[in-house]
């Protein structure tokens, strides 16, 4: 019952809610108004009562008194108009008897009462058979009666007087008792006030608490959020009041914040994750140049050399060695400068061409290259140092010591994706479990051989993974020992210049 | 939350005075209605009990301890008898006379009256007239032998003459010495007086004694003459008599009173009538040699039960005679002692 209550007044709109604990405390406050008003009303009506018997007795006497009076005039005048009034009278004091005690009881005044009616229809029988005697003319009879009839009316008057002294005393008593309950009374209301002030207080407080419940939790919640916690509770909301209706725009609100947060806060990750890829990448760079300072001896120092070294064979008029230092210093050049970078892929074909002069000539122009581009490559942007590493591969581990004529073919396709980069050679190949120890990145047998400038195959395909952001760009292939390795780089569409 | 805590704190004050408000509204109001209740009480007290018959008590006297206690003993028999017995007149401003009052109880219908006898003709005929209209009439301590009363409950005066005369013997020195006994001097009483004397002078005669017996009326018509003869006989030295014999409470009380005034304790050995309190004291003291005690209680239980029994069968004992003892100095004490060990235990509670 308590439950329904509440969720009836849960569901009831502000302003209803507030006309609500108005009413019920008025209600209350009338109720109290009401109680002590009755009692007071009730209070007012015994203190009239009090002395209602003593004005009963004394009319009680008065009728007594018209009664013997008119009896005693007609005894003495015989005329119609007292006995008009005798037995006007009689009726009157017999109404006035019939209201008196006529039960036997433990109390004085009404057994006095008792005693005063039974006195008085003695009494009445007496003046009656007075009256009687009178109108037959019997003066004997009536002159007895008349005596009878007086003596008991000392009787009543004695009675009478008497009984009024006692009922004005107990009267008085009681006024007195009524005065101090009266007082009391008007402490009674006053306390009863300040008790009913003081429930409506605490009825208020509770009913306005329970009303602005959720909105200091709306406010608490509100702060928190405020301070960028946003991992608050949802508001539990109980009714349809305005209050309950900013409640739940405020969740929807709190919810739509967090989303949003969790939005920025992947975004921002991902960029970061961009960031540590680039960072990454740079390392691996670093790591490649690092190497490849490693095995170079002073490149600087070495390619400053060549460039002497060629002016010196122009000035000797050696064109061959002029040719073959230039080239190499052209190399050392290239490689130098766009290690840090990204470079054109013709760029990168140009470095590959001098490599191979240089090889040529060291190998007394064993190595047959040939070089086949199906597509314009002018606008192609890729990772430094990708093909000559490739080339030198082939050269170092696949034609060099074959008994057959040495072939390295480079062919540049663009399919619909990506343009594809097949460095291929007839070489000695590789089985079937090198080949897979490779693909799996276990064997480094082609990276840091003695004879190869430091950058592997794992290199250029990392190095091509986390420029490209894409897996399985880089893939080696071989049908076996002896029938050569055939290497594919992808690059993908979109990174052109 | 901070609110909160301060809503809940104030709450709980309030609370706090509201129950203390509670607690003084329950006291005032608890107050309030015991006076209401008490008030309600006296004033319906008339619609708790109700009698089948009415009784009128009319007795000499209202004050009288003696009277009182006949009056006790027949209010208390008629609540088991379901008989209210109202002393007649007590509650009228105007002091009437027996007769009157008889006259106003016959007025009032009661059912039964309970009398002194006055050995009157007028109250004779009053008794009668009562009886002619079905209203029981019981006479106690004094009967009116003329009159078709229903029933007497009184005491033997003859054997309390006898008691009283044993009594004075044992005071006498020798048989030289006087007895004075104080009689009522009123109509109704000569019989009586007669009875009570023969008794005396039985007791003497059966013991050989010549003892000088001497009867003093005393004339109470007016108010203080009792205690003005006692003390006439009593001031001539000479004419003091060794025993006097009271024959009323009245007598008693003014003996008493009146040989400590002429310091004469001892020398007048007083036999008294009744035992209130302050006769009882007297008898421990030595003041008083010894009092009759009549059972007062007795006679009013008595005059109930023959008119309940009358209303009931139509027919009653003629004569009921109650018990009577004498008091001495060993008994009263022993009374007195029973009386303050009572109070005791009930004085707490009072």
């Amino acid at each position: 019952m308590k439950k329904r209550m509440i969720n009836l007044f849960n569901h009831l709109s502000l302003q209803s809610k507030l006309i609500v604990i108005f009413l019920i405390t008025s209600l209350i406050s009338f109720m109290a108004t009401m109680y002590m008003n009755h009692n007071v009303n009730r209070a007012l009506d015994e203190i009239d009562q009090v002395y209602i018997s003593n004005a009963n007795l004394n009319e009680l006497a008065s009728a007594l008194n018209n009664l013997q009076s008119s009896m005693k005039e007609y005894l003495d005048t015989k005329t119609s108009m007292s006995l008009t009034d005798y037995y006007q009278y009689q009726q009157e004091y017999l109404e006035d008897i019939e209201r008196l005690n006529d039960k036997i009881v433990d109390n004085d005044s009404e057994i006095m009462e008792k005693n005063i009616r039974e006195i008085s229809i003695n009494y009445m029988e007496q003046t009656s058979l007075a009256i009687k005697a009178k109108r037959a003319r019997n003066i004997s009879e009536y002159n007895k009666y008349y005596v009878n009839a007086s003596q008991f009316f000392d009787y009543l008057n004695a009675y009478i007087f008497s009984l009024n002294n006692e009922q004005f005393k107990r009267n008085s008593s009681n006024y007195i008792s009524l005065a101090v309950s009266l007082r009391l009374l008007e402490r009674v209301t006053l306390i009863l006030s300040i008790f009913v002030a003081l429930f409506n207080v605490i009825l208020l407080i509770l009913l306005t608490d329970q009303l602005t419940k959720p909105l200091r939790f709306l406010a608490e919640t509100a702060n928190q959020v405020a301070l960028g916690n946003f991992e608050v509770k949802q508001l539990k909301i109980k009714g349809h009041d305005e209050i309950s209706v900013v409640a739940g725009t405020f969740n929807k609100m709190v919810v739509s914040i967090r989303e949003y947060i969790i939005q920025v806060k992947e975004s921002m990750e991902a960029e970061n994750a961009a960031k540590e890829r680039e960072l990454l990448m740079k390392n691996h760079l670093k790591d490649a140049q690092l190497k490849y300072y490693q095995a170079q001896i002073h490149p600087h120092f070495l390619f400053n050399s060549l460039n002497a070294g060629a002016q010196l064979a122009m000035m000797e008029d050696a064109e061959k060695t002029y040719l073959f230092v230039q080239k190499m210093s052209e190399f050392f050049r290239s490689s130098m400068n766009s290690m840090s970078t990204d470079v054109t892929l013709q760029e990168e074909l140009d470095l590959l061409e001098n490599y191979l002069y240089i090889m040529n000539v060291r190998f007394a122009k064993e190595i047959n290259y040939e070089q086949k581009i199906y597509c314009d490559i002018g606008n192609i942007r890729v990772p430094s140092m990708i093909l000559q590493p490739m080339v030198e591969n082939s050269i170092q581990y696949g034609i060099r010591d074959i008994d057959w004529e040495g072939h390295i073919y480079l062919t540049i396709e663009e399919k619909e994706l990506f343009y594809e980069i097949t460095i291929e050679d007839n070489g000695v190949g590789i089985s079937a479990e090198m080949l897979e120890k490779i693909k799996n990145g276990k064997d480094n047998c082609y990276s840091d051989k003695e004879n190869s400038n430091g950058i592997g195959l794992g290199n250029v395909r990392e190095r091509l993974n986390l420029y490209y952001q894409k897996e399985n760009l880089f893939t080696i292939d071989s049908q076996g020992e002896g029938k050569g390795v055939v290497v594919t780089i992808k690059i993908p569409k979109g990174g052109e210049c | 939350m901070k609110k909160r805590l301060k809503n809940r704190k104030i709450v709980l004050v309030l609370s706090i005075f509201m129950l203390i408000c509670m607690g003084t509204l329950i006291g005032i109001v608890f107050q309030y209605k015991r006076l209401m209740k008490k008030q309600t009480q006296e004033f319906n007290s008339a619609f708790q009990e109700e009698y089948k018959y009415h009784c009128a008590f009319i007795s000499e006297s209202y004050e009288d301890p003696f009277w009182e206690s006949i009056y006790e003993g027949a209010k208390e028999e008629g609540e088991k008898n379901n008989i209210y017995v109202e002393n007649y007149g007590k509650k009228l401003s105007l002091n009437y006379t027996i007769n009157e009052r008889i006259r106003m109880a016959i007025a009032a219908d009661v059912d039964a009256i309970i009398l002194e006898g006055t050995n009157e003709v007028s109250t004779t005929d009053l008794i009668n007239k009562a009886i002619d209209k079905d209203i029981v009439v019981v006479t106690v301590y004094e009967d009116q032998v003329e009159s078709r009363r229903r029933s007497f409950i009184g005491i033997n005066k003859f054997m309390m003459g006898y008691n009283l005369a044993s009594k004075a013997y044992e005071c006498l020195n020798n048989d030289k010495e006087e007895i004075v006994v104080l009689y009522e001097d009123s109509n109704n009483k000569n019989q009586e007086n007669i009875v009570l004397n023969s008794g005396i002078k039985k007791f003497l005669n059966d013991h050989g004694s010549e003892v000088k017996l001497k009867a003093q009326i005393i004339d109470n018509s007016a108010t203080y003459n009792t205690e003005e003869e006692i003390r006439e006989l009593l001031r001539n030295t000479s004419k003091r008599p060794r025993v006097l014999i009271c024959t009323n409470l009245i007598q008693t009380q003014c003996a008493y009173q009146t040989i400590v005034d002429l310091n004469c304790v001892g020398e007048v050995r007083i036999l008294g009538f009744y035992s209130t309190q302050s006769i009882l004291e007297a008898v421990q003291n030595g003041v008083v040699e010894a009092t009759l005690m009549v059972d007062t209680y007795q006679m009013g239980q008595k005059a109930v039960e023959n008119i309940s029994e009358f209303l009931e069968v139509g027919y009653v004992s003629d004569y009921v005679a109650v018990d009577t003892s004498i008091i001495n100095q060993k008994i009263a004490t022993k009374i007195l002692r029973e009386d303050e060990t009572k109070m005791t235990k009930t004085g707490g509670t009072e």
